[in-house]
């Protein structure tokens, strides 16, 4: 059998180390540079968030797109841990009647939520007490309460909703994401995942790029590290200040060019000299997109960033202030101004939803941490006119049971695991505002009606990106390769 | 005639072909979920195209197949069930007219289906024709065929080398094979490549590492025609030649020295990785022959010659050392099935986990029979040394430390299982009131809240206890838990009948039965009337034994024991005591493993991670080999269907794999089977491991491959170029003894590979990819090859050779080579990712070349490089030069194994005068980016001093005894591997010409290969 265009293109793109010379434009894409070629001197203009739409007409994916895009972006923020679903966008009233008692179906004694459901918005959407910013939020929100995946442990569940796969590395949504878009800023990473100083369950499973090339693998980065320029290694030379190495650039740049000239201008070694003029640039770029003190102290104030603004969160919820919503404020943060920056996809870890025992306390702390920076990462986008092209996606990698978890009781008690049933929220980028999907059975236990499989929301986010999930492919060792494996369905009735 | 009217007829239907996107979604709901696989299994066996059945001219794989019906006509009129010959056909009413035939008749759920089908329009959005995937089977024909019919299928024949028509160019006979395709083209090779250029060349390709200027200048000076034979005779022969192919092999191996993700608690360290790297290096540098290289890496174990080589058995890291998958036995397994096939095959095997290979003429059926091979192995825990501990002070030093761990470590899983035994002794009244309530009942709940114990740490507890109830077959039953258990079995129903039988039990015991005195004790000269009362009593036997221990136990300290507490002297208190919970199954033996059970785990598994990181980094330590030995009763496997271990189908033998077996395939008979199958992948019939390996040769020779996908050669691979020279290499490789050093000579000997890489316009018209070979490739160096490099031309590039990892990303930086650099799967270095290093996860035969800005920033500011900008300057030779003029032709002798032309000197000079007219200002030194100083002690008041010392203390104190977390266990790894050799880079500012060395190290002619 002979292999078909497709599969030599695929395998000749994958950059051969030999100077197997590629089209100009084949390697302006695979050195994810756009512009690089166009001129040392385009590099150098300062890149806006303006420029982001002019260059989209030009780098309009590095793969074709089956529909108009509807998100450019997207932020995934990932709530480690496996928050209850029951307590946070799934009100279950016959739960709580029948709190104590044994559940109908076995799993012990009903848990009926400890929090009050409050109608939100125009939509009156009922979401729980303890998210009380992000609820008057929902009216730009889909509410997926019908969510459903494979296996309720942490690390398998976390890296198949961050991969579709449970075991075998594959490549991130992410990845695929960016792989399928193309970059709009070549001073940045297309992919960023923002973290704390733990890498989350399942490490860099969650961003990896596997088999795609390497470029579209997620750059993690450690936003409490502190210091801006520890973000990214290397990110300094210690020892000369920029103009002085602008100067030893520009003699390795001319001795590039006269050893370039002798072979030809070979591509390869254009994209190398170009990677040096961008290195250049994003020493300053890339610390300032990562330093959210650029922020106004208002902004900070309501992303939960700072004394005050920790603070602040404390007095609205009338209680000493929750466990630093500073920390995962600045990641939100850090988001959206990589967003703004034309990065487009950045995954956000924000975990300890792990509740098997405690639950009111630990919910309302944890909550309390997510619930403002959130809302205000939402609003600030809807402000800013980025909500329309930014997904933003909010949700854990399973839910909870309905009973009370081992011997917890009363004040004590918590949820167990459940990967049966529970809740993502997808605002922007497309998606319907003020609408609920799906639904589980009347005690929460699983999702019964418009069940949604996390490859039914993969091929969802793909698809609002532009792409038909099965379209969107890589073939490696003779295999087409996709995000959502063999399965996936767009769920259409959320889309706007 | 009939057949082109039926042809017309059908016309205006085919213009409406309705595609998925066509359909509503309840319709296509319904086809999918009921119709679709009705006709699937019912049907296709018959009537499939993609089968090529086409009973009566039918087929019901597409749409167009029933519209355009069988010999009778369509077999479906939309709309129309009744008009539907298909419809007839299912309904069994015209026995003419019956399918499925005979007996088959439908449910009639079934037939209800076909009919509503029919009646919506039998909407259908089956266009192509899909190959059914099958399971259990042999092979099916059309696998039969491909087997037949794929080029690296076939058996290797020696060709016959091709006349040309230029006689003189040809070196040897592979550039005969090259000549003779370009000469069809009517293209001439290219001049050979310069002395210095072939030199760096022959140097970068074999040790990667660049010449030095000595050798250059040796090389250049002889005019010998042996010249650059002595050369590839002379690199081969060194030792960095292991190194660098050696690291090629790796990256098929996917090695790494951590396991990846294992199983809970569990470290994800592999502290004797490196005995394979070790074992790969020295099999290169020996030039082991490559069949038993193969056979030594799947079957060491079970060679003859193992007990002559013990080293040789840490070859056995090929199949262990893979990715752990939190423990998931048929994870591991497929990894394993996964390494070899593509390793030495270029097969996807593990494609057929699921079902047969969709490509390839691998059924189902023979990934479960390799299954059942790498399923009848296992690791021991016990491993075999293969790099024996260097003696001396060292490794006393280690066996001293490594006894301080384990000591302390028992210490420590002792005191915690003491403290759990007094968790269970002092509450053992609530406790069997516990058992006595049921599991998860609402007493149960109420009795456990007044346990004031953390619930984990409880509900580990209640499940020691119930285990401890349990007696087990052929073990007599405790004396203290028997009769307790005889005890909870009476209910109040029975109690007064029975109570006075166990009483009289529980005072003597019986033939079989000890009972433990102590509990005799307590209910001698009692008469409890309540079975309450009963288990009152018996809970105050655990109470008083403990309260006795804590008694002894004390008194004992306070008198001086250090150490372990050797427990109660009364042996019937110290049975009861230690019932449950017993710390002394601990007193001796291993700790670490066993540790990682039970109610110590935290500790245990702490202890385990202290032992592995003293394992992996300490010099005295010996290496041991990753073994894997074939179980005892060695069994076959089950098809799991769909992949699922839940679902086993039919079994099927551990034997090879069927299309490579010819007809007479025979089922493995010794143990396992793997010295068996590696006899088979190192066979020389086998067709596809010398044309594997080959093809990976020639790729890091070239650039590009024979086959651009090394570690897949199957049916949807690219078509090989040159199939004729690959099959003449190969079949030379084999008769030559499988020898890899050979094969280079051949290769670099060849006017094919010594041409110059200058590109040619009219050439690359008419072979643009370079597919005939007409130049040499320009190459990127790898990441190994990159750093080794700097080091080399610093001048401190560390060379001896194997033992322990070494931490190569974080400063002190390690001055040794790239392949000895400790690689954390999970968490690999970002700067090593950002070069492309080889993903250890996967079988990676080729690597990415991508350029991304992080690797620019790596050559600009990491510190690593610029102190070797520094190092170059201060090299002897360099700090000989005199004048600016030699100071300018070392440099480029050093970084460039050339001398400068005039305009990159008059550049030079520019430079270096420009930057010695800098302000000093302009040049400042700082400390390392965000590097976080100690604070200067000096500046302190010494009540600061001591606040500072006392936290510092304590927060080391704290992360040693931090629970078990394989995050920070990574961290501490990483510290662990430290290169104690390593030192601090320097800090101060850099002169002109370090400055000037430094953008040399950036430019791309130091890091191409021309």
């Amino acid at each position: 059998m002979n292999p078909s265009p497709e599969f030599l293109a695929q395998h000749f793109t994958r950059f051969p180390s030999g100077n197997a010379a590629p089209t100009r434009r084949q390697f302006l894409q695979r050195t994810g540079m756009g512009l690089g070629m166009l001129g040392l001197a385009g590099l150098l203009k300062p890149f806006s968030a303006g420029a982001a739409d002019t260059l989209s007409g030009t780098l309009k994916g590095a793969q074709p797109m089956q529909f108009a895009p509807k998100a450019k972006h997207v932020i995934h923020i990932f709530l480690e841990g496996a928050p209850s679903h029951l307590d946070t966008w799934d009100p279950k009233p016959e739960l709580k009647r029948i709190d104590g008692q044994s559940l109908p179906s076995g799993g012990g004694l009903a848990f009926g939520s400890p929090f009050d459901f409050i109608k939100q918005g125009q939509s009156g959407i009922e979401v729980s007490s303890v998210l009380p910013e992000l609820g008057k939020m929902v009216d730009d929100m889909t509410v997926i309460r019908s969510l459903w995946t494979d296996i309720p442990a942490h690390e398998p569940a976390t890296v198949f909703m961050n991969t579709g796969s449970l075991r075998l590395p594959r490549p991130s949504m992410g990845s695929w994401s960016l792989y399928g878009l193309g970059s709009l800023n070549e001073n940045l990473p297309g992919y960023v995942s923002l973290r704390g100083a733990n890498l989350p369950t399942g490490a860099t499973a969650n961003w990896q790029s596997v088999f795609l090339p390497g470029r579209f693998q997620g750059t993690s980065v450690n936003t409490n590290a502190g210091d801006v320029s520890r973000i990214i290694e290397n990110l300094r030379n210690p020892f000369v200040s920029l103009p002085d190495q602008r100067r030893q650039l520009d003699l390795v740049r001319q001795l590039d060019e006269m050893h370039n000239k002798a072979l030809d201008n070979d591509s390869q070694l254009e994209a190398e000299i170009a990677s040096f003029e961008m290195a250049f640039r994003m020493q300053t770029e890339a610390t300032d997109a990562f330093d959210v003190s650029k922020e106004t102290a208002a902004t900070r104030e309501a992303y939960g960033i700072g004394g005050a603004g920790s603070a602040a969160i404390g007095k609205a919820r009338g209680k000493k202030a929750p466990p630093n919503p500073a920390e995962v404020g600045k990641r939100l943060l850090i988001a959206r101004r990589l967003v703004e920056r034309g990065v487009r996809f950045v995954q956000v870890f924000a975990g300890g939803w792990d509740m098997h025992g405690n639950l009111k306390d630990s919910m309302e702390n944890r909550a309390g941490g997510i619930d403002q920076p959130i809302a205000a990462l939402l609003k600030d986008l809807k402000q800013r006119g980025m909500l329309d092209s930014t997904l933003v996606i909010i949700g854990g990698e399973f839910g909870r049971t309905a009973g009370r978890d081992r011997n917890g009781q009363g004040e004590t008690a918590g949820r167990d695991h459940n990967a049966r049933g529970f809740c993502a929220c997808l605002a922007g980028g497309g998606v319907k505002g003020g609408y609920v999907h799906g639904a589980t059975d009347e005690l929460g236990q699983a999702a019964v009606v418009d069940k949604v499989h996390v490859h039914d929301l993969h091929a969802t986010v793909l698809r609002l990106l532009g792409f038909d999930h099965e379209k969107l492919t890589y073939r490696y060792n003779g295999r087409d390769f996709r995000l959502t494996d063999v399965a996936g369905k767009v769920v259409s009735p959320i889309l706007a | 005639m009939k057949r082109s009217l039926l042809l017309f007829l059908t016309l205006p239907v085919l213009t409406g072909v309705s595609r998925a996107a066509d359909i509503p979604a309840d319709q296509l709901q319904f086809f999918e979920n009921r119709i679709r696989p009705a006709l699937v299994e019912n049907c296709y066996r018959c009537h499939s195209e993609a089968e090529g059945k086409s009973k009566g001219g039918l087929t019901l794989d597409t749409r167009a197949g029933w519209e355009k019906g069988g010999e009778n006509g369509p077999a479906i009129v939309p709309g129309k069930p009744d008009e539907s010959r298909l419809i007839k056909a299912v309904r069994h009413t015209d026995p003419d007219l019956a399918m499925p035939p005979k007996d088959g008749k439908l449910p009639p759920a079934l037939i209800a289906d076909l009919e509503k089908w029919v009646s919506m329009g039998a909407p259908d959005p089956r266009i192509q024709p899909v190959t059914t995937v099958k399971t259990g089977g042999p092979m099916t024909e059309t696998m039969k065929a491909q087997a037949a019919k794929h080029w690296a299928f076939q058996p290797l024949r020696k060709p016959a080398v091709p006349a040309v028509t230029d006689t003189a160019w040809p070196a040897n006979d592979l550039d005969r094979f090259v000549l003779a395709r370009l000469e069809e083209k009517k293209l001439a090779p290219s001049p050979a490549a310069d002395k210095r250029t072939l030199i760096r060349r022959a140097a970068l390709d074999l040790t990667g590492l660049p010449p030095s200027p000595e050798e250059v200048l040796a090389f250049v000076g002889d005019e010998s025609p042996q010249a650059f034979e002595k050369v590839v005779d002379r690199l081969l022969a060194s030792p960095e030649y292991g190194e660098r192919w050696g690291r090629h092999w790796l990256d098929v191996a996917r090695y790494a020295d951590t396991k990846g993700r294992t199983r809970q608690r569990e470290t994800s360290l592999n502290p004797n990785a490196w005995t394979y790297r070790d074992y790969v290096i020295s099999a290169f540098n020996q030039d082991k022959p490559f069949d038993q290289f193969i056979r030594e890496q799947i079957a060491a174990d079970l060679l003859p010659e193992a007990s002559k080589d013990p080293a040789s058995l840490a070859a056995l890291g090929f199949i262990t050392q893979g990715e752990q998958f939190a423990g998931s036995r048929p994870d591991i397994i497929n990894d394993q099935i996964d390494v070899v096939t593509k390793g030495f095959l270029g097969l996807t095997v593990s494609c057929a986990r699921c079902h047969d290979h969709k490509f390839d003429p691998v059924p189902q059926a023979d990934y479960y029979s390799l299954y059942g091979v790498f399923n009848s192995c296992h690791e021991p825990d016990e491993k075999p040394v293969a790099v024996a501990a260097k003696g001396g002070s060292g490794t006393e030093a280690y066996e001293t430390q490594r006894a301080k761990i384990t000591g302390e470590g028992r210490q420590a899983i002792i005191a915690e299982l003491n403290r759990q035994a007094a968790n269970f002794n002092l509450n053992a009244g609530t406790f069997l009131k516990i058992a006595q309530a049921g599991n998860k009942t609402p007493e149960y709940y109420a009795l456990a809240r007044d346990i004031k114990i953390e619930g984990r740490v409880l509900q580990d507890l209640l499940q020691t206890f119930n285990r401890s109830l349990i007696i087990r077959r052929g073990e007599p039953p405790s004396p203290v838990m028997g009769p307790l258990k005889r005890l909870l079995a009476l209910t109040p129903e029975t109690f007064d009948a029975r109570f006075p039988e166990w009483l009289a039990f529980v005072q003597r015991g019986d033939r079989k039965n000890r009972v433990n005195a102590a509990v005799s004790a307590a209910f001698t000269g009692v008469q409890p009337t309540t079975k309450a009362g009963a288990l009152d009593i018996y809970a105050s036997v655990f109470v008083k034994a403990e309260q006795q221990w804590q008694a002894e136990s004390d008194a004992w300290s306070q008198a001086g024991g250090k150490g372990i507490f050797p427990g109660l002297k009364d042996k019937a208190l110290r049975e009861a005591r230690n019932a449950v919970v017993n710390p002394d199954e601990f007193l001796t033996g291993p700790v670490g493993e066993g540790g990682l059970r039970g109610l110590a785990r935290n500790v245990g598994s702490r202890v385990a991670s202290e032992l592995a990181r003293l394992d992996v980094s300490h010099a005295g330590a010996p290496g041991l080999a990753n073994v894997i030995y074939d179980n005892g009763r060695p069994k076959d496997s089950p098809i799991f269907l769909r992949g699922q271990i839940q679902s086993p189908g039919p079994v099927v033998p551990r034997q090879y794999l069927e299309f490579l077996s010819g007809p007479d395939r025979k089922p493995f008979t010794q143990g396992s089977g793997r010295l068996e199958l590696a006899r088979e992948i190192a066979s020389p019939a086998n067709p596809l491991t010398p044309r594997v390996l080959v093809n990976r040769v020639w790729l890091h020779h070239f650039g590009e491959g024979f086959v651009p996908t090394p570690d897949d050669l199957g049916v949807m691979s690219p078509a090989p170029e040159n199939a004729a020279l690959l099959d003449w290499l190969a079949s030379k490789f084999v008769r030559d003894g499988w020898s890899l050093k050979k094969l280079h000579r051949t290769i670099l000997l060849s006017k094919t590979w010594q041409q110059s890489s200058e590109p040619d316009a009219a050439r690359a018209r008419i072979d643009p990819f370079n597919h005939l070979v007409w130049r040499q490739n320009v190459r990127r160096l790898d990441f190994e090859s990159l750093r080794d490099s700097i080091l080399f031309m610093g001048g401190k590039l560390d060379q001896s050779m194997g033992g322990h990892p070494v931490n190569i990303e974080s400063e002190p930086y390690s001055p040794r080579r790239s392949v000895y650099g400790f690689i954390d799967r999970i968490e690999m270095a970002e700067f090593m990712r950002s070069f492309d290093v080889a993903n250890a996860e996967l079988t990676t035969g080729r690597r990415f070349t991508s350029i991304v800005p992080q690797q620019a920033l790596f050559r600009m500011n990491s510190l690593l490089v610029i102190e070797q900008a520094r190092n170059i300057m201060e090299r002897e030779d360099m700090k000989a030069c005199t004048t600016d003029d030699e100071r300018l032709k070392k440099l480029y002798e050093i970084i460039y194994q050339r001398w400068p032309k005039e305009r990159e000197i008059q550049l030079a000079k520019a430079y270096i005068q420009s930057m010695s007219l800098e302000s000093p200002e302009s040049v400042s030194t700082v400390t390392q980016a965000g590097e976080s100083r100690p604070p200067d002690l000096r500046g302190m008041t010494k009540k600061e001093r001591q606040q500072y010392l006392v936290r510092e203390k304590r927060k080391k104190r704290l992360e040693e005894l931090a629970m078990v977390n394989k995050k920070r266990d990574s961290s501490m790894v990483k510290e662990a591997v430290r290169d104690p050799s390593a030192e601090k880079v320097d800090r101060s500012p850099l002169s002109p010409w370090e400055k000037y060395a430094h953008a040399l190290l950036m430019t791309n002619e130091m890091a191409y290969v021309n």
